[in-house]
C-alpha cells in the first residue's frame, strides 16, 4: 500500500504543485529530547539529550542539554551511570543488554529535573530471511513534477512465536565514489593578455605540476571515497494486519538512483529492531506522521508521545523515545545490472572526503 | 368612461367632504332579502340621500333581515366588507361609492404580460359572480397536477397567487388545497423544466382545479423557473435549480449536484476535491442524503473528485440546512433529498452526455399500458485517459480509476388513486496505482413504494428499501496479498400519511435495520503473511415515529410544529469491556466484560426530537422566520481525516458511542422585491451537538475490536450569519452570499490524554469563518449563455508544529495545540459559455455544448501544508490541487 497514491495521480493530471511556504510564526516550545537505546549485548549504549529546535533551523545542531546524571537500570538489580562523552552524548561501559530482562532510563539535569521511563521489556529481534532489490523507473517525485528511477529495498522477516513482534527496520548504505582532485584547474590573470586555465592538482591526488603538465608522484588519497548513508524514515510492522510471525516484502528504503550512488556498487545492510509495545507505539506515530503529510486526505495531526516523563513536574511534556532492542541484521551488494540504463559518472574535481557528506577514503574490508 | 366619470367626480369633491354623519346614522328597515341596489334607489326616494355608484359594481351584493334595524352606515359596511367598493359621504346628502381600480389593473397587467410571454392562459369560473359572489368570504381550491407528458402527478409544484403574493406547494402525491378570498385572481403554476401555467381564475365557490404542465423541451431562460418565493419558504430550506446545475462551469465537465450545493449559504467544504459536503460546521457524515428516500454512505466518486449522482437523472433536489421536518431523521446537520426521474408514460425519449472523463445515456418510456420504466448509465473512460497521458510516471500510466453509477425506475398506475414505483440505484468505484492495492467501493440502493390516495386530500405511502454500502481494499503483492472488506446493509420499512387541510398534517412510522461487517480480512494468496481476521458483525434497529403539523394561525403567521420520537437498539451479539473507572480508556486497563447473544438487547437509546418552524409574512414581501430542530444520530463516521476516505467506517452506536444530539435554532428575515426578481436573507443560526467523536493520536481505527478506546468523545459548537441577494429573474440572474460563522470543537477528557488542545475549545476542521459566493449567469440569447462563479473562503484550520527535532536519525515535528493555524484563504473563478441547441419544441434531437474553464486565473490554492525534511530542515510546504486553469467541454443531447 503506498501511501502517497493519489499524489502521483493530482500532480500530473491537474497540474497540482508543491511550493514552499514561509515559516508560520509560532511560539517555540522548548522541551527535552530523549534519544536513547540500549540493544542486545555489551553495547555501548548511548543516551543523547537535546532540546528541542525552533521548527526550520538544523537539525544537527540541537542544543545539547549537558552534565546530567544519566543511569540506566536493570530488572535484576544492575544499574549503570553513563559518562558524557560529548555534549549531551552519554555512553554505558558496563551494562548490557539481555533478551528478556527490562531497561528503565533515569536521568537528573543540572536544574535537577529528574526524568522517568517506565522499565521497557527487550524482546526477541527475530530472524531476517531474505534481502532484494527492484529497479524501479520514474517512481519517485522529487519536488514539484520531476521524476527518477529508484531502487527499493525488500525484506522478508520472520518474528517469534508466542512474542509481539512489534518491529522497526532501519537502514545504512555504503557506496564509492571517485573523484578527479588532480583535473582541478585555477585561472590566472596574466599581464596584458586573457585569463589562462592553468592545472592546479589537489596534494592528496598524488600529482604534481610540472612543466605545466601535470605528473603522478604518489598514490591519489582522495580519489576513491565510501560515502555512509543511513535511513531517515521510521518503518515500523504494520502488526494489525499481518500475521504475527510472517513479514514479506517489507520495503525499507527506496534510494533515488543518482550518479554517485549507482556508478560503481552498492552495499546495504537492513537491521530490524524489536521493540516494546510504548517504542512501537512512538515510531509508529513518527511513521504516521510522515505518511499523512501529503496524504490528499489531510490526516489530522498526531502529537507524539514517548515513553520518557518528567518526575519532578507531571505536566512537562518530554519528547524522543528510550527504546530497548534486539537486533538481527541483514546486508548485500545491490547489483548493478538492476538498472536497466546507463548510470553517467559525476565528474567531481575535488577531494572525495570534501565533496560527499559521511564520506571516507578508508575502504570497508568487505568491499 | 363612466367609471373615470365617478372618480373624477370623487376627486373633485373629496377635499370638501364633511363629518356630517345624520343620515348614514339613521336605521334601515330591511324585512326580506333583496338587492343592495334595490334598497339604495328605495332610500333614495324616501330620504334626503343620493347614492352615486355604477350598477354592475354592486349588482352582486345583497342584504337580508339580519341588518334589519341597523343604520345605513352599518349596513353598508358590512355589505362592502371584503369588497373593492367603498364609500364617501359628502355634503350631508351625497354617498359615492368607488371602486378600487388598483387591483384589477395589476391583474390585467400581469395577465398582459404573460400573454406576452407567451405563457399558456387558461380561464377557469367557478359558480357565478350574481349567485354565488359574497365578498369578504373564502372559497376552498383544490386539484391535481399533472405532467401532460406522462400524466404522472407532480409533486413540488409552486402555486403562486400573484395578486395576493402568496404561494402554496402541490404535495406529495401531487395535489393542492387551499383557500382564497373569493373573487378573481391570477394563479401561477410553477415547476422546474415545466412551461408556466397562468390561470385566469374567477372563483366565486369552493371548486377543483386539475392542472395539466407541459414539460419544456428546452431550458428556458424567459420562463420563470423559480422556485417557491423565499419569503414563502421554510426557514434553512433551499431548492436547488437543476437548469441552472447544467449551465453552470463543471470541474472537467462533470456537472455535479453537490459541487453546487456547496456555493450555497452555510455549506462549505474542507478541500476543493473532498469528498461530500459540510453544513454549519456539521461533518459530512452528518448529512443525510437520500435517493428516492434511501440512505447512500458514500456520494463520491474517484475518491471526492465527483459525485456519484448522474445529475441528468434527477428530477428534483431538495435540500434542508435548518428547520427539519420531522419526517427526516438520522442525521443531524442536513437533508439532501434527491427524487430521481421518472419514464414517460406515453412516448419513448432519452438524454446523455459526453465529457472528458465520462459519459451517460438516459432513456425512458411506456412498457405496458400504465407502466413507464427510466433507465439511466453512466461510466468513466479515465483510465484510457491515463493510459494516454503522456507521462514518465510507470505509476501513472499502469494506474486505474473506474467508476459507473446507473439507476433504473419502474413505475405502474393500478388506478389514478394507487401507484407503485420501483427505483434501483448503484455505483461502484475503483481505484489502484501502478498495479498497487486496488481500492473499490459501492453503494447500492433500493426501493419499492406504494402510494394510494385515500381521499382527496388524504394521502399515504408504504415504502419497503434496502441499501448497502460497501469498500474492499485488495493488495496484489503476493507476499501481502490480502482483501480488506467492510460493508454495511440496512432494510427499512417506512409508512407515511399526508393530510391537506387547513391543517397540513404528515405522520408516520420508520424502522430500519442495520448490520455492519465492520472488517473482514482475508489471506488472498497462499504465500501471503496477511492475518485473517473477521471482525463480529454488529446489528441495530432504529426506529422513529413522527407527527408534522403546519397551519395558519393566522393569516400572516404560518406555524408548522412536528414531533420525532426515536428509538435505538443495539442487538446482539456483542462484548461490552469494562474499563476501570479514573483510568484511561485503554485495553490494558479492562476490568471485566459483558457478554451478550444473538438478537438480546445491549444498549437502548430514545431520542425525543421537536421541530417547529414559524414564518410571519410581514406585508407580502418580508417574512421573519423561526426555526428549532432537535436531531438524533446513531451512526458515526470514524474517521481520523479532515477529508473524508473511501476506507473510513461507519460505527453504529453502542454503550460507549452515544448517540449525536444536535440542536439548533435559526432566526432569519427574508425579502423578496420587485415581483419577486430579487429575493434577499439574512439568517443566523445557533447550533450545538453533543457527542461527536474524535480519535486519539495514532489511533487505529481499522480492524480495532475495541474502538472506544481509540475514540474520544467530545462537543461541537457552531454559530453564524448567513446573508444572500438573488436576481432570479431576467437575462442576468445570479446570486451574492456571505457567510461569517464559527465551528468550535470541545473534547475535555478525564485525563490529558484523552482530552484535546487540554479541553479548551478549538476551530474545527470546516471552520472558514468567512466564505463568499458569487454565482452569475448571462442570457446572451435565447441559446448562449454565460455562466460564472467565484467563492473565497478562508483557509481551514491547521496545526502547524512548534518544534523539530530528530531521534536516531529520524526527524520528527512536535507539533502544538490542534488547528490554531490555517492554511491560506482559498479564491477560484470560474467560468463557462453554453450554446444550448435550437429552441423548436418539435424537433427530434437538441444537444448544448458547454464550454467550462475552471480556476480561470490558475491560482494554486493550497490544499493542505505538510512538512518535510530539506536539508536536514523541517520546512513546510503547500500542496495545489488544481494549480492551472482546466478547461473542458461537455456535450448533452435530448431526444
Amino acid at each position: 500500500m503506498k501511501p502517497l497514491f493519489v499524489i502521483l495521480l493530482v500532480l500530473v493530471i491537474l497540474d497540482g504543485c508543491v511550493d514552499r511556504l514561509p515559516l508560520p510564526e509560532v511560539t517555540t516550545q522548548q522541551k527535552v529530547i530523549v534519544d536513547a537505546m540500549v540493544t542486545e549485548g555489551a553495547g555501548p549504549h548511548f543516551v543523547k539529550l537535546h532540546v528541542t529546535s525552533p521548527i526550520g533551523t538544523n537539525l544537527e545542531n540541537a542544543t545539547p542539554l549537558t552534565n546530567a546524571t544519566v543511569m540506566i537500570s536493570d530488572n535484576v538489580g544492575n544499574m549503570e551511570t553513563l559518562t558524557q562523552t560529548s555534549a549531551g552524548v552519554y555512553q554505558s561501559r558496563v551494562i548490557t543488554g539481555i533478551v528478556g530482562r527490562s531497561y528503565k532510563l533515569t536521568f537528573i539535569t543540572a536544574q535537577n529535573k529528574r526524568y522517568e521511563s517506565p522499565f521497557e521489556e527487550m524482546h526477541p529481534a527475530g530472524s531476517m530471511e531474505n534481502l532484494r532489490f527492484e529497479y524501479r523507473p520514474n517512481s519517485v517525485i522529487t519536488g514539484d513534477v520531476t521524476q527518477d528511477d529508484a531502487m527499493a529495498i525488500l525484506v522478508d522477516s520472520r518474528g517469534v512465536d508466542n512474542e509481539r513482534n512489534f518491529f522497526r527496520w532501519r537502514w545504512s548504505g555504503i557506496y564509492e565514489v571517485e573523484t578527479y582532485p588532480h583535473l582541478r584547474t585555477r585561472v590566472e590573470a596574466v599581464m596584458g593578455g586573457p585569463p589562462v586555465v592553468i592545472p592546479d592538482p589537489l596534494p592528496c591526488s598524488g600529482y604534481i605540476v610540472n612543466n605545466n603538465q601535470i605528473q603522478q608522484v604518489d598514490e591519489c588519497e582522495c580519489c576513491n571515497c565510501w560515502v555512509s548513508e543511513h535511513s531517515s524514515q521510521a518503518i515500523v510492522s504494520n502488526n494489525a494486519f499481518v500475521s504475527q510471525t510472517a513479514f514479506n516484502n517489507i520495503e525499507t528504503a527506496e534510494l533515488t538512483i543518482t550518479r554517485a550512488r549507482f556508478f560503481k556498487k552498492y552495499y546495504v545492510e537492513v537491521e530490524q529492531l524489536s521493540l516494546s509495545e510504548s517504542a512501537y507505539n512512538f515510531w509508529r506515530n513518527v511513521q504516521l506522521q510522515a505518511n499523512g503529510s501529503q496524504n490528499i486526505f489531510q490526516p489530522n495531526i498526531i502529537r507524539i508521545r514517548g515513553n520518557m516523563t518528567c518526575v519532578t513536574d507531571p505536566t512537562e511534556e518530554v519528547a524522543g523515545v528510550f527504546s530497548v532492542s534486539a537486533i538481527t541484521r541483514i546486508a548485500g551488494f545491490i547489483p548493478r545490472n538492476l538498472i536497466d540504463r546507463p548510470v553517467l559518472q559525476d565528474s567531481v574535481k575535488a577531494d572525495c572526503r570534501v565533496a560527499y557528506d559521511n564520506s571516507t577514503n578508508v575502504k570497508p574490508p568487505f568491499w | 368612461m363612466a367609471l373615470k366619470r365617478i372618480l373624477f367626480s370623487f376627486l373633485l369633491v373629496a377635499s370638501y367632504s364633511s363629518l356630517a354623519q345624520g343620515v348614514l346614522d339613521s336605521p334601515v328597515e330591511i324585512a326580506r332579502p333583496r338587492s343592495l341596489h334595490s334598497l339604495l334607489v328605495e332610500l333614495e326616494k324616501s330620504r334626503p340621500v343620493r347614492f352615486y355608484f355604477l350598477e354592475e359594481w354592486i349588482e352582486f351584493l345583497a342584504v337580508d333581515e339580519r341588518q334589519n334595524g341597523k343604520s345605513l352606515k352599518v349596513v353598508l359596511d358590512e355589505v362592502l366588507a371584503g369588497s373593492n367598493i367603498s364609500y364617501t359621504f359628502l355634503f350631508n346628502y351625497a354617498v359615492i361609492l368607488s371602486k378600487d381600480p388598483a387591483i384589477d389593473l395589476q391583474r390585467e397587467s400581469t395577465l398582459r404580460a404573460a400573454a406576452e410571454a407567451k405563457k399558456q392562459i387558461d380561464v377557469v369560473t367557478l359558480g357565478d359572480r350574481k349567485t354565488d359572489y359574497v365578498p369578504g368570504k373564502t372559497v376552498r381550491l383544490r386539484g391535481i397536477i399533472q405532467s401532460e407528458t406522462d400524466e404522472s402527478r407532480m409533486p413540488g409544484v409552486t402555486i403562486f397567487i400573484s395578486n395576493l403574493n402568496v404561494s402554496h406547494r402541490s404535495d406529495a402525491n401531487g395535489e393542492f388545497a387551499f383557500t382564497i378570498p373569493s373573487g378573481e385572481h391570477v394563479v401561477h403554476f410553477r415547476h422546474l423544466n415545466y412551461s408556466e401555467k397562468v390561470i385566469d381564475l374567477k372563483a366565486y365557490r369552493n371548486g377543483t382545479v386539475d392542472v395539466v404542465m407541459h414539460e419544456t423541451p428546452r431550458m428556458l431562460e424567459e420562463v420563470e423557473v423559480s422556485d417557491q418565493a423565499i419569503v414563502n419558504r421554510r426557514v434553512g430550506e433551499s431548492t436547488l435549480k437543476l437548469t441552472d446545475i447544467k449551465r453552470a462551469p463543471t470541474f472537467l465537465g462533470e456537472v455535479d449536484v453537490i459541487k453546487s450545493l456547496q456555493i450555497q449559504s452555510g455549506v462549505t467544504t474542507v478541500g476543493e476535491i473532498a469528498s461530500g459536503f459540510n453544513v454549519r460546521g456539521g461533518t459530512v457524515d452528518q448529512n443525510l442524503v437520500l435517493y428516492d428516500g434511501t440512505p447512500i454512505f458514500n456520494t463520491s466518486h474517484a475518491l471526492g473528485f465527483f459525485t456519484a449522482f448522474n445529475s441528468d437523472n434527477l428530477s428534483a433536489v431538495s435540500f434542508y440546512r435548518g428547520g427539519i421536518p420531522a419526517e427526516f431523521g438520522g442525521r443531524v446537520s442536513s437533508v439532501l433529498n434527491i427524487t430521481s426521474k421518472e419514464g414517460n408514460y406515453r412516448k419513448w425519449s432519452g438524454s446523455g452526455g459526453i465529457g472528458i472523463i465520462s459519459s451517460y445515456f438516459s432513456i425512458g418510456g411506456p412498457v405496458l399500458d400504465s407502466t413507464s420504466i427510466n433507465v439511466s448509465f453512466r461510466s468513466s473512460y479515465s483510465n484510457w485517459m491515463l493510459r494516454a497521458a503522456e507521462s514518465n510516471f510507470k505509476d501513472l500510466n499502469n494506474s486505474s480509476v473506474v467508476f459507473y453509477d446507473g439507476s433504473l425506475k419502474l413505475a405502474h398506475r393500478f388506478s389514478s388513486k394507487t401507484r407503485l414505483t420501483f427505483s434501483a440505484y448503484a455505483s461502484h468505484d475503483e481505484f489502484s496505482l501502478a498495479d498497487d492495492t486496488l481500492y473499490s467501493w459501492k453503494n447500492l440502493a433500493g426501493s419499492l413504494r406504494l402510494d394510494h390516495t385515500h381521499r382527496d386530500n388524504f394521502f399515504s405511502s408504504l415504502t419497503l428499501s434496502a441499501g448497502q454500502y460497501g469498500y474492499q481494499v485488495q493488495e496484489p503483492d503476493p507476499g501481502n496479498a490480502f482483501k480488506l472488506k467492510y460493508g454495511v446493509f440496512y432494510p427499512s420499512l417506512n409508512y407515511d400519511v399526508s393530510y391537506t387541510g387547513k391543517h397540513a398534517i404528515s405522520f408516520g412510522i420508520h424502522n430500519t435495520f442495520y448490520r455492519f461487517d465492520p472488517g473482514e480480512l482475508e489471506r488472498d494468496s497462499d504465500e501471503s503473511s496477511s492475518a485473517q481476521i473477521r471482525m463480529p458483525s454488529e446489528k441495530a434497529l432504529e426506529s422513529a415515529i413522527y407527527i408534522g403539523d403546519g397551519f395558519d394561525l393566522t393569516d400572516k403567521l404560518f406555524v408548522e410544529l412536528g414531533f420525532r420520537l426515536s428509538m435505538y437498539n443495539r442487538i446482539g451479539s456483542a462484548t461490552v469491556y469494562q474499563y476501570e473507572e479514573g483510568s484511561p480508556r485503554l485495553p490494558q486497563n479492562t476490568i471485566d466484560s459483558t457478554a451478550y447473544k444473538n438478537g438480546e438487547i445491549v444498549k437502548t437509546y430514545l431520542g425525543p426530537e421537536p421541530r417547529a418552524s414559524l414564518r410571519y409574512n410581514i406585508d407580502g414581501q418580508t417574512s421573519v422566520k423561526v426555526g428549532y430542530n432537535r436531531m438524533y444520530q446513531y451512526l458515526h463516521l470514524v474517521t481520523n481525516t479532515a477529508a473524508v476516505t473511501p476506507v473510513d467506517i461507519w460505527q453504529a452506536s453502542n454503550s460507549y458511542f452515544k448517540p449525536q444530539i444536535a440542536d439548533q435554532l435559526s432566526l432569519g428575515v427574508f425579502r423578496s422585491s420587485k415581483d419577486n426578481m430579487y429575493e434577499s436573507f439574512i439568517e443566523g443560526y445557533y447550533k450545538k451537538i453533543e457527542n461527536v467523536l474524535d480519535f486519539k493520536d495514532g489511533a487505529q481505527l481499522i480492524l480495532n475490536r475495541r474502538l472506544e478506546t481509540a475514540l474520544l468523545s467530545g462537543t461541537g459548537l457552531s454559530y453564524g450569519t448567513e446573508l444572500s441577494l438573488s436576481k432570479v429573474k431576467g437575462r442576468l440572474q445570479g446570486f451574492a452570499n456571505y457567510t461569517w460563522s464559527r465551528t468550535l470543537r470541545q473534547t475535555d477528557g478525564a485525563n490529558s490524554t484523552e482530552s484535546i488542545n487540554n479541553g479548551k475549545q478549538y476551530a474545527a476542521n470546516s471552520d472558514q469563518p468567512h466564505v463568499v459566493n458569487l454565482n452569475w449567469r448571462y442570457g446572451i440569447s435565447r441559446r448562449h449563455f454565460f455562466s460564472g462563479n467565484f467563492t473565497y473562503h478562508t483557509g481551514r484550520p491547521m496545526s502547524v508544529p512548534i518544534s523539530s527535532y530528530t531521534v536516531d536519525g529520524v526527524p520528527v515535528a512536535d507539533f502544538g495545540d490542534r488547528n490554531t493555524h490555517r492554511i491560506p484563504d482559498y479564491h477560484r473563478l470560474d467560468i463557462a459559455f453554453v450554446i444550448e441547441g435550437n429552441h423548436k419544441i418539435k424537433k427530434p434531437w437538441s444537444g448544448t455544448w458547454v464550454f467550462s474553464f475552471y480556476n480561470v486565473y490558475a491560482r494554486r490554492n493550497a490544499y493542505s501544508v505538510f512538512y518535510r525534511e530539506q536539508n536536514t530542515r523541517l520546512v513546510p510546504y503547500r500542496l495545489a490541487i488544481v494549480g492551472t486553469i482546466i478547461p473542458s467541454i461537455t456535450y448533452t443531447f435530448k431526444f
